[in-house]
């Protein structure tokens, strides 16, 4: 029944390299940690590689489609596109990267056979999101995802960790239940046909622009709970309780990004530009993107816990994607799908850092920052990479996002946004650049901390916990500084925007 | 040969990764990074595309007014880093203070280098922000202070220069070439962003808030490089980044005049007022800002002056820039202590007082040459009557300068006598110092407006204001007026208000709901309430009531 070739198997093997790991991760004892180190690398290494094999194939033109019967005309679906590469190849080295910093972050810490099945499993999910070929096969993963992060968010097991973890299952729930009416709705008058470049719903009916809307309000709003979009965010900040590579993974990868990209597939590959323009849905979207990005970017500046910052930062900077969605022309569209990578390459970063200032030196509270780049110079540098990013200093990643947002929202003629922007960097500039000083010119409170290294240690910390750090600074760099060459995220989204925006 | 663009703005980067891995033994890149600019600006190898970097990327100072600035500010930057060698030696924060330096050294040749509008902002930016880490070099609260309401002002003008950037991309087609751009016709508020953007890094009164504050806090090879050649990225910016011939601009020209008057006068007039010659020298700037804009807005005027006018501009920068380091380095090599020698002492008087004066306009020095270059073109420009403006403008520059001799020679005075000056300090600020003597002669764009200067008249005019100037100063003197004591120590306005900006930003108003704080009580009654109203299955009822809403609000929305 299943075709059994090449094309059809990638995208299979490809999720089924992070779940078998996982499954065999929860049948691992606590003592047993080579294995488990093993097992997640070694996952982490086969997916990036049959990714690395499937972004060569689809450059090359190759199909990559796996399909089984599911429901009446909606089959489950795993299909390799352009789009959903740009997503998976974002999760596969981010997914390596956070595997390298958790196994250095959770080590001598209790339950990691549950904590690392749970986080293979949260990939898979991931993975199945990003790879879904139609709506139902989505839905599948995203609730999939929220089932697989609950036990990893609430892992410490503390009454607030609990607490937090309630909020963030009702919450997503919630959504999960109001994007499935809205599918549910969608699919009974269309069925549910693959997500096609420009819009999947065919000839349309005559009289159906209400249900339309309606589906589409319910899917946003849906989606819009796990993109944190305000007044569906309040979640996410306080899903801080999490460990820091759950946050890092939930802030970049995981979670809030598969509310995003959900909106891109809605917006670009189930209505269409055209349709979704038409029907004059995405003005309302671009508003409350907007007000998001805004709101967010306010309440970070209040917030003096480092992660709690990060954690409203992500909440205004994930918008941009929605933003440039919602703006509904091609450059702005670049600008979006393109924030998809360099957010999560920065705000992984910036997690990083995070947890290791948490980790090494027990600093949970911005004023406790001071002097911090003296005694941790490589996290500094890896941390301001990431926040100059986020502020859209050139030549790093962010830059290129918000350039290409700007410019996008002049070509359609909705000028207005650009103060958005403005407004949103000053912010950005005014909640990052008091701990970007702190760090480096503040006096430190401790007298050892002036020395950059302990005795007896050759790292400023653990150096499963730096590398990541500086390898996710070095890709946020890289990808802003050569943003014209073709290996680019920028030159990828290029792409994947031609096929959206063809005529 | 041309890959020698590529190695400008690389080369203080690569030295900064030297700094980092091999130590103080790579120090000489501080300044030995500057050599290649030195060299391109002299050879001139053809421009090149680094389109790998972005669409339309185009590197190689073009114009006269780059290429002139990239030899000028890179002789500045080479020895203010001799200068700062010496300074360093015993810094516990070296490393940050030349990692900084590096950085911004390396921005401030990719903007002068670049052919096209986003290298041009990527190299302004990196400049702007790094130069932060040198103004609050010394880390006590008052630089703390003056570093916020520099970064403030930095990151406001950086994000006001972005956006015009997208404007003007927008309008001019997709393009970022400068060449494109001169030719396109660009709206009010795209040419206001780019302008307000670039007055803040250059010091259009009121923005010159911050100058005051930064030039004497930061040491004093950082304050000769911020003054002397990074400032300058806001007055070349409007003449790389503006359309040549636009009606808009045009209308606009005597506006701007007017703005560089006030910058002339109240820059002289309130540097008078101070105390410390670090901040004389600052206000000065302000002042000199004046000219600059004065000559920019003769160009918005007459756009068939342009051509002329730039390099008229050109030679001002660079002559400003020179003057003006030496002199911040000059306050520098004061505050450590003057030679007991009395030879010495004759030497180093006239080594400050010769750029002082140049920057008054003495005859035979670069300072002579630029204003009389600057007043020739007003007449052709059709704006004859502000040429007296531009003489009284030379008096008070004059006074501002000989109050700054007068605080330099205080500092002296009082300062302790060493037998002996540092090397690299003298090197370091001794050749911009005499270079308003030697560069009328070696470069030749210098040399006819030095020639026309040499006119009886003309001498007589730019004599005057020294001569009334140096009246003035005796008579005061030999009368003892002095400032009232609360005067000179009047604190910027600017401060408080930036400190309660940072304050509110820290704070914003905006509510911040807490979730413990919801009063619990009122709402678990109705759920209660709820609860009792559905016999069975509460969940599924509420779920299908909560999307009937939600349905009715999108047929609401959808009408």
């Amino acid at each position: 029944m299943i075709p059994l070739t090449w094309n059809a198997l990638l995208p299979l093997l490809i999720m089924l390299s992070s779940l078998i790991p996982g499954l065999l991760i929860f049948s691992t004892r606590e003592n047993q940690q080579r294995l488990r180190t093993t097992l997640n690398l070694g996952g982490a290494t086969v997916k990036l590689l049959l990714v690395g094999l499937m972004l060569y194939g689809v450059s090359q033109g190759q199909e990559f489609r796996f399909e089984l019967p599911f429901l009446d005309q909606a089959p489950l679906v795993l299909h390799g596109d352009a789009l959903s590469l740009q997503f998976i190849t974002l999760s596969a080295v981010l997914w390596l990267a956070t595997t390298i910093y958790a196994i250095g972050y959770m080590e001598d810490s209790p339950l990691r056979a549950r904590f690392f099945g749970y986080f293979s499993l949260c990939v898979s999910a991931t993975v199945g999101v990003a790879l879904a070929g139609n709506l139902v096969t989505f839905l599948l993963f995203y609730e999939l995802l929220t089932l697989a992060t609950f036990p990893l968010v609430v892992h410490r097991g503390t009454p607030e960790a609990i607490r937090a973890g309630r909020v963030y299952l009702v919450y997503t729930l919630a959504g999960g239940t109001v994007l499935l009416m809205g599918i549910a709705l969608l699919h009974s008058l269309y069925g549910t046909p693959d997500f096609t470049p420009g819009g999947n719903l065919g000839e349309r009916m005559e009289g159906d622009a209400l249900a339309l809307r309606v589906a589409f309000v319910a899917m946003i709003a849906g989606l819009g709970v796990k993109a944190a979009l305000v007044p569906l965010h309040s979640w996410l900040p306080r899903a801080m309780i999490a460990p820091a590579p759950v946050s890092a993974l939930l802030h970049a990868v995981a979670v809030v990004k598969a509310g995003a990209f959900g909106i891109i597939r809605v917006v670009y590959d189930v209505y269409g530009v055209n349709t979704a323009t038409e029907l004059s849905l995405t003005p309302a979207l671009m508003v409350l993107a907007c007000i998001t990005i805004l709101y967010g970017s306010l309440r970070a500046l209040q917030q003096t816990d480092l992660k709690k910052r990060l954690a409203y930062s992500t909440v205004s900077q994930v918008s941009y994607i929605t933003l440039g969605v919602a703006l509904a022309g091609p450059l702005a569209a670049i600008g979006g799908v393109v924030h998809l990578i360099h957010q999560g390459l920065m705000k992984i970063t910036l997690f990083f850092c995070a947890g290791i200032f948490a980790e090494t030196l027990g600093i949970h509270d911005i004023r406790e920052l001071s002097g911090v780049g003296r005694r941790m110079p490589w996290t500094m540098a890896a941390f301001t990479a990431g926040a100059l990013g986020m502020i859209g200093i050139p030549p790093l990643a962010g830059f290129i996002s918000k350039w290409y947002l700007g410019v996008g929202a002049l070509q359609v003629g909705q000028d207005w946004v650009v103060l958005v922007l403005l407004a949103s960097g000053l912010l950005n500039a005014a909640y990052f650049l008091p701990v970007i000083y702190r760090g480096w010119f503040g006096e430190p409170d401790h007298e050892h901390w002036k020395r950059r290294i302990w005795p007896g240690q050759r790292l400023e910390t653990h150096w499963m916990l730096l590398l990541p750090a500086v390898f996710t600074a070095m890709l946020a760099l890289l990808s802003g500084v050569l943003a014209g060459s073709p290996a680019s995220p920028l030159s990828w989204t290029e792409l994947i925007i031609a096929t959206e925006f063809e005529p | 040969m041309n890959n020698l663009w590529y190695l400008i703005p690389a080369l203080p980067l690569l030295a900064a990764a030297s700094l980092l891995l091999v130590g103080q033994r790579a120090r000489a890149g501080i300044w030995l990074s500057c050599l290649p600019a030195l060299f391109a600006a002299v050879a001139a190898p053809t421009a090149i595309e680094p389109e790998f970097l972005w669409p339309g990327a185009s590197w190689g100072a073009n114009t006269i007014l780059q290429r002139g600035l990239l030899g000028g500010s890179a002789l500045l930057w080479l020895f203010a880093g001799v200068f700062s060698l010496t300074d360093l030696k015993k810094d516990p924060h070296r490393l940050t203070f030349q990692l900084f330096w590096l950085v911004s050294l390396s921005g401030n040749l990719l903007w002068l280098v670049a052919g096209d509008a986003l290298s041009f902002y990527v190299g302004f930016s990196m400049m702007s922000l790094s130069a932060y880490g040198l103004v609050v070099h010394r880390r006590t609260t008052r630089v703390r202070q003056a570093g916020r309401l520099y970064l403030q002002m930095a990151v406001t003008g950086e994000m006001l220069l972005f956006t015009g950037l997208m404007l003007a991309w927008h309008e001019s087609g997709g393009s970022f070439r400068f060449s494109v751009w001169q030719e396109a016709e660009f709206d009010a508020i795209t040419l206001l962003a780019l302008i307000a953007g670039l007055a803040l890094k250059a010091g259009f009164w009121p923005f010159h808030v911050w100058m005051p504050l930064a030039y004497p806090a930061a040491p004093p090879a950082a304050g000769a490089v911020l003054s002397g050649a990074m400032t300058k990225a806001g007055i070349a910016g409007l003449w790389l980044l503006l359309p040549a011939e636009s009606p808009l601009l045009q209308q606009w020209g005597l506006p701007l005049l007017w703005l560089g008057l006030i910058n002339l006068f109240y820059g002289a007039l309130a540097g008078l007022l101070r105390r410390d010659a670090g901040e004389t020298l600052a206000f000065s700037s302000v002042s000199q800002m004046g000219y600059l804009m004065l000559i920019t807005a003769m160009a918005w005027h007459a756009p068939g002056l342009r051509p002329a006018l730039m390099i008229v501009v050109t030679l001002y920068i660079v002559h400003h820039g020179l003057a003006k380091g030496s002199l911040f380095m000059a306050t520098g090599l004061l505050r450590e202590g003057t030679p007991s020698g009395a030879i010495a002492r004759a030497m180093l008087a006239s080594g400050i007082m010769l750029p002082a004066l140049a920057i008054s306009g003495l005859p035979f020095t670069t300072g002579a040459a630029v204003k009389t270059a600057l007043k020739d073109q007003l007449p052709a420009a059709g704006l004859e009557p502000y040429s007296l403006a531009v003489q009284i403008g030379a008096l008070a520059s004059t006074l501002i300068m000989l109050r700054t001799l007068w605080l330099l020679y205080r500092v002296s005075a009082s300062g302790p006598t060493r037998d002996k000056l540092s090397t690299l300090h003298l090197v370091g600020w001794s050749i911009p110092a005499s270079a308003c003597l030697f560069l009328p002669w070696l470069w030749p764009a210098m040399r006819s407006p030095t020639i026309d200067s040499l006119a009886l008249y003309k001498l007589v005019e730019l004599g005057w204001p020294i001569a009334a100037a140096a009246i003035m100063v005796a008579v005061t003197l030999y009368m003892r007026w002095t400032l009232p004591d609360h005067i000179g120590r009047r604190r910027s306005p600017a401060l408080p208000l930036s400190l309660y900006l940072y304050r509110v930003l820290q704070r914003p108003p905006v509510p911040a709901p807490d979730p413990e704080e919801i009063p619990t009580q009122r709402t678990r009654k109705l759920e209660r309430r709820w609860n009792h109203w559905w016999p069975r299955s509460t969940i599924n009822n509420t779920i299908w009531v909560l999307l009937a809403v939600l349905m009715a609000g999108s047929l609401f929305m959808a009408l």
